[in-house]
């Protein structure tokens, strides 16, 4: 049952395949994925009988990691349970296994890669998930890069990730590609089943699943999709999706979760409150009736945007293409506000050369991490502004040609 | 400084005020310190004092954009201890009838994990209410007076669990015999969830959201029949208004 034939992680995270495939929510495909890029859940859960990460020492907290460890090597993410009720295959690919990270021992550019594949947060790369150690001024040395920490994940698919030593000790995640927040919480729940065969998790009858941070307890369940909204950004409704999320108790965030910025139009749309409501009847509210109605709007204002303002919008999304095949410096920030036209113009079938999975790739290309992966060395800011810049413009002008282009996805 | 409206109980000026927005409406009460206290929103003054105990109980749980609470922290300098609990918030006085969990054992030799906070791992309401993060499992035993109404504001008044239960905690508490009280806990509490249940779905027609309702029909159902029916009992006595206390 040992490493075997598994690629270790260090392989695997300097693989050139990495570049290419896994990452789910690049395949732009499934249920409303013109507006929906991807589907998560996520749960939080803690082990019976030690501290909650915040106040746990080292040795605390290396103890969490040994008790987790074989639980989750055992795992079987492409295999569904045989009492699955959705019959929508396991958490994970058919041939997926899962492969454990230890970041207190990771490199600074392979924790970036991780936060760039949303895998984990940048918290959690940065060993700062569990507050500064504040709340356990006996715990010194703790947090911090050194903090005994992991994650592990389901490869090749990556769709299936969990967080060891994070702000709770497990923070477990699904990740589906469109609108299938169904699919993600019936695959997560059979993980959590599988888990929970073993490991003893705190729980209480009147608050469920107990949690370090009491705005996480009960059900320790975050619903969210990944929604591309430039259409009502362009109309400018934008702030009133966010009034009325804000009224339903619902977050909005940026592309990188917690505390970052919209970027390129793409936000986080996420349930704030875990205690009360079941898991079934959080998903119908968010499935069925709150992220079907931000995509109605979107589509509306798309609609009424390529009607009366169609030649706008048109050179909107050839200036961006344009700037992307040709430009040979570009900033991050300048590379996601033209992909995420470019991805308008492509859903909206007014780009034809190009196809969505390029468009989501480069996406995540684009980022430092990975363009210093790609380079195969570190590169100063205006290094990866060229690097970007070429890269954009090797990979979308390929697309003209008609090529599949080098370093596609195996996977 | 503004005039200080009355509390609720028409008695005494109010010192607690709380905002609340659920389901986009929002709520205001107004409570006078005694009142407060009976209702743990604040820490009602207890026998002798300690320095550690905190009586502004408000961390910010919703960083920002949550609801707003304003409050004037109780000083706690008269009316000694006339409707505190046995033992106090802080003293030994655990919940009867818990199976778990061995005896409290401070871990480690460090100053701060001492009496006043946590008897499993230490914390200090105050500290919970620097960082916003507890200390423990046990925590929310040992806080959860005051946890209470900052969980009601975080989770848009849901106080209670509805939702899974570990599997095999379930099925090893009915193989052992136990029941499942200790995973879904006794009547009271599961009825006290069918209730919240009936509430949601009563909103739910309301507002003629007719499939939310349904599916909170079903719920309701699967959990009636989980519970093997001391919870429906309970409920029918609370329904007819002679429910014993407790």
């Amino acid at each position: 049952m040992s490493n075997g034939d598994r690629p270790s992680e260090r392989d695997w995270v300097e693989t050139p395949g990495i570049l290419g495939g896994g990452a789910e929510w690049l395949r732009g495909e499934g249920p409303s994925s013109e507006v929906v890029l991807s589907s998560r859940v996520r749960l939080a859960r803690n082990l019976a009988g030690f501290p909650f990460v915040a106040r746990a020492d080292r040795t605390e907290r290396e103890h969490v990691l040994e008790a987790v460890r074989p639980v989750v090597d055992g795992l079987t993410p492409g295999v569904a349970r045989s009492s699955g009720s959705s019959g929508s295959g396991g958490p994970g690919g058919s041939g997926d296994h899962m492969s454990w990270i230890a970041l207190h021992d990771s490199e600074p550019p392979e924790r970036q890669l991780l936060v760039e594949r949303h895998l984990i947060s940048k918290q959690h790369a940065d060993g700062t998930s569990a507050g500064d150690g504040a709340a356990a001024p006996g715990v010194r040395n703790c947090s911090g890069l050194s903090s005994p920490r992991a994650v592990a994940v389901s490869l090749p698919t990556e769709r299936l990730s969990i967080m060891v030593n994070e702000e709770d000790h497990l923070r477990v995640q699904v990740l589906r590609t469109g609108l299938d927040l169904g699919g993600a919480l019936a695959a997560i729940d059979a993980v959590d089943d599988a888990l929970e065969a073993t490991l003893d998790f705190a729980y209480s009858p009147r608050f469920g699943y107990l949690t370090c941070c009491p705005t996480n307890v009960g059900t320790g369940a975050r619903l969210s999709v990944m929604l591309h909204l430039p259409g009502l950004r362009l109309t400018g409704e934008i702030d009133k999706v966010k009034r009325a999320a804000d009224s339903m108790s619902l977050a909005i965030r940026g592309f990188y979760g917690e505390g970052s910025e919209a970027s390129g139009d793409f936000y986080q749309l996420s349930n704030q409150t875990t205690l009360g409501r079941s898991e079934k009847v959080l998903l119908h509210e968010m499935e069925h009736e709150i992220v079907p109605q931000v995509i109605d709007y979107e589509r509306l204002a798309r609609e009424r945007l390529l009607k009366h303002s169609r030649l706008m919008i048109e050179d909107r999304c050839a200036r961006a293409l344009g700037l992307l095949r040709h430009a040979r410096l570009l900033s991050a920030e300048e590379a996601m506000k033209a992909l995420s036209q470019v991805r308008l113009g492509v859903v909206s079938g007014l780009i034809r050369d190009v196809d969505l999975r390029r468009v989501h790739e480069l996406m995540l290309l684009t980022q430092p991490a990975h363009l210093q992966r790609l380079a195969g060395r570190p590169l100063d800011q205006q290094e990866r502004r060229s690097a970007r810049a070429d890269l954009a413009r090797e990979r979308l002008t390929a697309a003209e040609r008609g090529d599949s282009g080098p370093a596609d996805a195996g996977g | 400084m503004s005039v200080h409206p009355i509390c609720e109980c028409g008695e005494r000026e109010a010192t607690y005020h709380e905002v609340v927005k659920v389901n986009g409406v929002v709520h205001e009460r107004h409570l006078c310190e005694v009142c407060a206290a009976e209702r743990g929103l604040i820490q009602g003054p207890i026998g002798a004092p300690d320095t550690d105990l905190d009586t502004d109980l408000t961390p910010d749980l919703t960083s920002g954009a949550g609801p707003s609470v304003s409050q004037e922290p109780y000083q706690g300098s008269d009316a000694e201890g006339e409707d505190s609990e046995p033992g106090g918030a802080f003293g030994s006085g655990a919940p009867s009838g818990s199976a778990s969990g061995p005896k409290p054992q401070p871990t480690g030799g460090g100053g701060e994990r001492r009496r006043g906070g946590c008897p499993r791992c230490g914390l200090t309401f105050a500290a919970f209410k620097r960082s916003g993060l507890l200390g423990c499992p046990e925590c929310y035993k040992t806080f959860e007076k005051q946890l209470t109404p900052l969980l009601e504001r975080a989770h848009e008044g849901g106080a209670r669990h509805t939702g899974k239960a570990p599997a095999r905690a379930l099925r090893l508490s009915r193989d052992r015999g136990q029941g499942i009280e200790d995973v879904l806990g006794d009547a009271r509490e599961r009825a006290e969830r069918i209730r919240g249940l009936r509430r949601q779905m009563a909103a739910a027609v309301e507002g003629e959201q007719f499939e939310r309702a349904a599916r909170l029909r079903d719920e309701i159902a699967r959990r009636l029949e989980s519970d093997g029916g001391d919870a429906l009992d309970i409920e029918h006595r609370d329904t007819t208004g002679d429910a014993a206390d407790e």
